[in-house]
């Protein structure tokens, strides 16, 4: 005996619980309700016919761009922050601040030129692959976990706000403007963060990325450990740059895919559209390379030799979209971005090595189902194992 | 709306009122479109509804320490905000036409059109909705809304609408009884049915 089983179409639209699960696509609902629908199709027919009503219902919603939002809320702020007094004391001690900055800012100026290449090797040295929650580590020591699975990270115009997930609004302060703000995004996430000259990057599991809350100096330069894409936006006069460990990438305005992740004996960048200038940071003749679209260059760590080739970028790119896409890979390759896109800790025993495979992985799907989509391929099998996943080929 | 984000909601409430500034922008972030959307079924001015928000916030602010404690905050918000949308369009209209606003009607505009409906079946389904929902009265069409588009229960309907909780739900019943009415009367021939059965066996599956 079932609540639906009498129920006329009339009463699918007044039942709360059939309505927020349209509305919302409640999870939880979704089994009970399946099975039962799947036992009586008469009943499910009725059921559907409001289910379309419920959706046509769902008035078209009216949505204003995020930055229209900041600056109401920015207003806001205005009108609360005028009816205190103001201070008068801060104008006077800026002065004597000022005259300190200058001094201190020719000594490390100094200091950064001769240290900014090498910078980003700090950085690598401290890679870690521990984290569980998504991080922005700000430079001012304020540090925001993000639970999410994934995350969108906004900065307004004036580099002055974060919003995070639509929700999480940070004001940072005028005085202090940071230098090098940090997005920390472990195993198992993806994090997307639109930069202050609203340039958009999505950073893909286990990745780190570097950046400035404004973009003050000359140039927009941003430090990458791991995956990312970038749609850089169009600024002639402040050329974008992306360093990694091997690489230093200079563009104007474009979008292209980088992935540098320290445990692979690779780095690669693919370019989409636009065009970038490209160059090996420790060799000691600086040629550098332009990349034209739809051309892939890859530098091996140990040797630095690199070479260009032109590839399908949606191989490249479609881990955006959580799908994975590989041709011809080295299947060591496959488990490692599988681990690290689901964060479990993937063993290759055996012969894998030589092994190649080619195939298109949704993401989106559970880990298992995607491992076993792995082992059809490869002729494969895996197991479980303390917590940890094994995988061999069959035949050993 | 999910037990626990309400519970979420009165939590930063109750950080917001005992002096935490910050509390209360993820509510303002949060409920912005929400509000925004129920705003403009009274005015088709965005920049009134804006504004209203705008001033709803600031007061907030202003009264940080003398608010009471609320426990269904979106309820509370979509009040305030239906409130100062109405109190506002009357003084414009005082200021324009030198008397007061005619009967305000509830602008509810299902744009059933833009949704790339493309199969004739579902459009067949919106045309008859469409001209249900333009015959339901101004109340009818708030409750509508409030029930279908923000999920509120009856006794929230009521208290948006001024009327008693049996009233809304009546109201409710009414407005569905004709939506059925409509679509029975115009019942779709048996092939067509068929159709958007097959159709959304494969669109929206159950088992999603």
């Amino acid at each position: 005996m079932n609540r639906f089983d009498n129920y006329k179409f009339e009463d699918f639209l007044l039942d709360p619980d059939f309505c927020a699960w349209v509305m919302d696509k409640k999870k939880h609902f979704n089994k009970d309700y399946s099975a039962y629908f799947e036992k009586n199709p008469s009943v499910y027919k009725t059921a559907l016919r409001a289910k379309l009503v419920l959706e046509l219902l769902k008035d078209e919603k009216v949505s204003i761009p995020l930055t229209r939002k900041i600056q109401i809320w920015d207003l806001v702020r205005n009108a609360i922050n005028k009816t205190q007094a103001p201070k008068n004391w801060i104008g006077r001690s800026f002065k004597y601040a000022a005259i300190i900055v200058v001094v201190v800012g020719i000594a490390s100026l100094f200091y950064l030129n001769m240290n900014r290449d090498n910078e980003i090797d700090q950085y690598i040295a401290s890679y870690r692959t521990d984290y569980t929650e998504t991080v922005l580590k700000l430079d001012n020591g304020k540090e925001f976990k993000i639970a999410s699975k994934k995350s969108e990270i906004v900065y307004n115009t004036e580099g002055d706000k974060i919003v995070i997930n639509n929700k999480q609004y940070i004001e940072l302060s005028e005085k202090k403007k940071a230098r090098q703000s940090q997005l920390i995004v472990p195993f198992g996430k993806k994090s997307k963060i639109i930069l202050e000259d609203q340039s958009e990057v999505w950073l893909n599991a286990g990745s780190q990325l570097i950046y400035p809350d404004i973009f003050d100096g000359k140039k927009r330069e941003v430090m990458l450990i791991g995956e990312a894409f970038f749609k850089v936006a169009k600024n002639k006069e402040k050329p974008f740059v992306v360093k990694t460990g091997k690489m230093r990438i200079e563009v104007l305005g474009t979008s292209f895919n980088i992935r540098a992740y320290p445990d692979e004996n690779i780095e690669e960048a693919v370019l989409v559209e636009g065009g970038i200038s490209l160059a090996l940071k420790n060799k000691i003749i600086n040629n550098k390379v332009e990349l034209r679209p739809n051309q892939r260059f890859v530098v091996s760590n140990e040797s630095l030799d690199y070479n260009v080739s032109e590839v399908n970028v949606e191989d490249f790119t479609s881990w955006i979209d959580g799908v994975f896409i590989f041709n011809n890979e080295p299947l060591k390759n496959v488990l490692k971005r599988v681990s690290r896109y689901y964060n479990l800790e993937i063993i290759g025993v055996g012969q894998i090595g030589p092994k190649f495979i080619s195939g298109k992985l949704d993401l989106k799907e559970d880990a298992n189902k995607v491992l076993d989509a792995i082992a059809v391929i490869s002729d494969g099998e895996y197991f479980e194992e303390n917590g940890k996943i094994i995988f061999k080929l069959k035949n050993e | 709306m999910a037990e626990d984000k309400k519970s979420e909601y009165v939590k930063v409430w109750e950080r917001f009122i005992k002096g935490d500034d910050d509390a209360i922008s993820f509510l303002y972030f949060e409920l912005f479109d929400e509000m925004l959307n129920f705003g403009l079924k009274y005015t088709r001015d965005t920049g009134i509804v804006e504004d209203c928000i705008q001033d709803f916030f600031i007061e907030l602010f202003k009264k940080q320490k003398k608010l009471p404690a609320v426990s269904n905050i979106r309820f509370y918000f979509f009040s305030s905000i239906k409130h100062k949308v109405l109190r506002e369009l009357k003084r414009r209209s005082i200021l324009q036409q030198g008397n007061s606003l005619p009967e305000s009607d509830f602008l509810i505009d299902y744009s059933f059109e833009s949704k790339l409906i493309t199969e004739e079946t579902k459009k067949h389904y919106s045309r008859l909705l469409k001209q249900c929902i333009s015959q339901l009265n101004s109340n009818q069409k708030e409750a509508i809304y409030l029930r279908f588009n923000c999920g509120m229960d009856y006794m929230e309907i009521s208290t948006i609408l001024g009327i008693n909780v049996a009233s809304s739900r009546t109201l409710i019943y009414r407005s569905v009884k004709a939506i059925k009415d409509t679509i029975e009367k115009n019942n779709l021939t048996g092939i067509v049915l068929f159709n958007i059965l097959k159709l959304f066996k494969v669109k929206v599956d159950f088992r999603e």
